[in-house]
């Protein structure tokens, strides 16, 4: 039963609950390696958040409902701690190329309708030297000069000097540009298409930092095997959504020199 | 002989000329607007036919009582490097054959990962190996491929032909 409920761009955002006015939103959205997702997944659980909005399109979305302990639930879903400072969207469906680009901009507008003062969107970035890499480098890109100030916070991540992002997050960073809300967009080394639980370990660690909370990811560690089984389908599913986004460009040094 | 042009206001004229013009214009608006159409619906079509494969993927799985392991190849200028990754199988059980023109690994189902991950699904129950068959771009000989096996990874090295790279 939703307390409230919107209209934003196609999507319907359905709060269970008040969500207040939380500090952070988390967004970990299927792309390269499932990173984002994977450690959204595992903070939620492991820090024990609870649904609070969820996120549904008759028209842009497969018509799926998740359902979870005889309970139907939507596809996309934000859930929260328990003193409203972070939110975590997660989803249990891959975005196909027709839905990236308007949820992409009602997830922006939502965060600026809600008064979110800081979106981070985890990811992954294709290294080729992935296979050989024992630690993966997380490197960032922000908006505004506040989430710029917030990536500095992170000592073991690189700013982003050059390159292209291809995907969600890529809108998710201009609509945030031209709408001035703050978005940083934490990404790890990964692989393209196996699900890389390394990396989200690795972003986890560096987000406990801009966020205050500590994060435990030796279980994610310990897991990893069964978290790759778990989302094999998902990464199959994001694959080919990936290959016709373009994720490409992401492989090419930008023209301007 | 000279002609003389006599230009006159017509208002029937121009009232025509604009009546044209606006058609002109809400045809081009139409067509732009089909064309905006068409494409969703090639789109959305695209989507469809790929929601049947997983679909068709799925059941065949369970057919066949086998599952592909995940997999990607990375380009490494002299080499290519195929990662592979069977984490539903037995880490003994695990096998690579390599021929002339592919790879070839199977393992069998470690039920009890399966079921941990899964759950006890009709898929879960169905599955008894992995198998995955990997075609090679060219014909090589096979020992000069390079296997390391990392638990339930395994990395396999293929030598490029010199005129590939």
């Amino acid at each position: 039963m939703s307390v409230y409920e919107e209209e934003i761009g196609g999507f319907i955002f359905r709060e269970y609950v008040d969500i207040g006015k939380p500090k952070f939103m988390i967004v970990g959205l299927p792309d390269v390696g499932l990173v984002g997702e994977i450690a959204v997944l595992h903070m939620i659980r492991s820090l024990g958040f609870t649904n609070k909005v969820g996120i549904d399109s008759y028209t842009l979305l497969p018509p799926v409902a998740v359902v979870k302990g005889g309970e139907g639930l939507c596809p996309i879903r934000v859930y929260g701690d328990g003193d409203g400072r972070i939110v975590a969207l997660v989803t249990d469906i891959a975005l196909s190329s027709r839905s990236i680009v308007p949820l992409s901009l009602a997830l922006v507008e939502y965060v600026r309708l809600r008064g979110i003062e800081y979106i981070i969107g985890l990811t992954g970035i294709v290294n080729p030297e992935r296979a050989e890499l024992l630690k993966p480098t997380v490197y960032w890109v922000a908006s505004t000069y506040d989430a710029i100030k917030l990536g500095y916070n992170i000592p073991e991540a690189k700013r982003v000097e050059e390159g292209y992002i291809v995907g969600p997050y890529a809108i998710i960073l201009k609509e945030s540009i031209r709408r001035r809300v703050n978005t940083l967009i934490l990404m790890a080394d990964s692989f393209l298409d196996i699900p890389d639980p390394e990396a989200a370990a690795t972003l986890l660690r560096a987000l406990s930092r801009i966020i205050g909370l500590d994060i435990p990811v030796d279980k994610l560690i310990e897991e990893g095997e069964l978290v790759k089984i778990r989302l094999k389908e998902l990464m199959k599913e994001t694959r080919s959504t990936l290959a016709r986004i373009g994720k490409g460009y992401e492989y090419r040094t930008p023209i301007v020199y | 002989m000279v002609y003389i042009m006599i230009a006159y206001y017509d208002p029937f004229e121009l009232a025509r000329k604009r009546i044209f013009k606006a058609i002109r214009e809400a045809m081009r608006e139409f067509e732009r607007e089909f064309e905006e159409l068409e494409e969703m619906a090639e789109e959305y079509m695209r989507e469809v036919h790929e929601l049947e494969k997983i679909f068709e993927d799925r059941i065949d799985e369970i057919r066949r009582g086998y599952t592909e392991p995940l997999s990607t190849i990375i380009d490494k200028e002299d080499k290519l490097l195929l990662v592979i990754e069977a984490p539903e199988a037995r880490e003994d059980t695990i096998e690579v054959t390599v021929t002339e023109d592919k790879i070839r690994v199977e393992g069998k189902i470690d039920k009890s990962k399966v079921e941990k991950a899964l759950g006890k699904h009709i898929y879960t129950k169905k599955l008894e190996m992995v198998k995955g068959e990997y075609k090679l771009p060219y014909k090589l000989d096979p020992s000069k491929v390079r296997i390391e096996k990392r638990g339930n990874k395994i990395h396999i090295w293929i030598p490029k032909q010199p005129e590939t790279y």
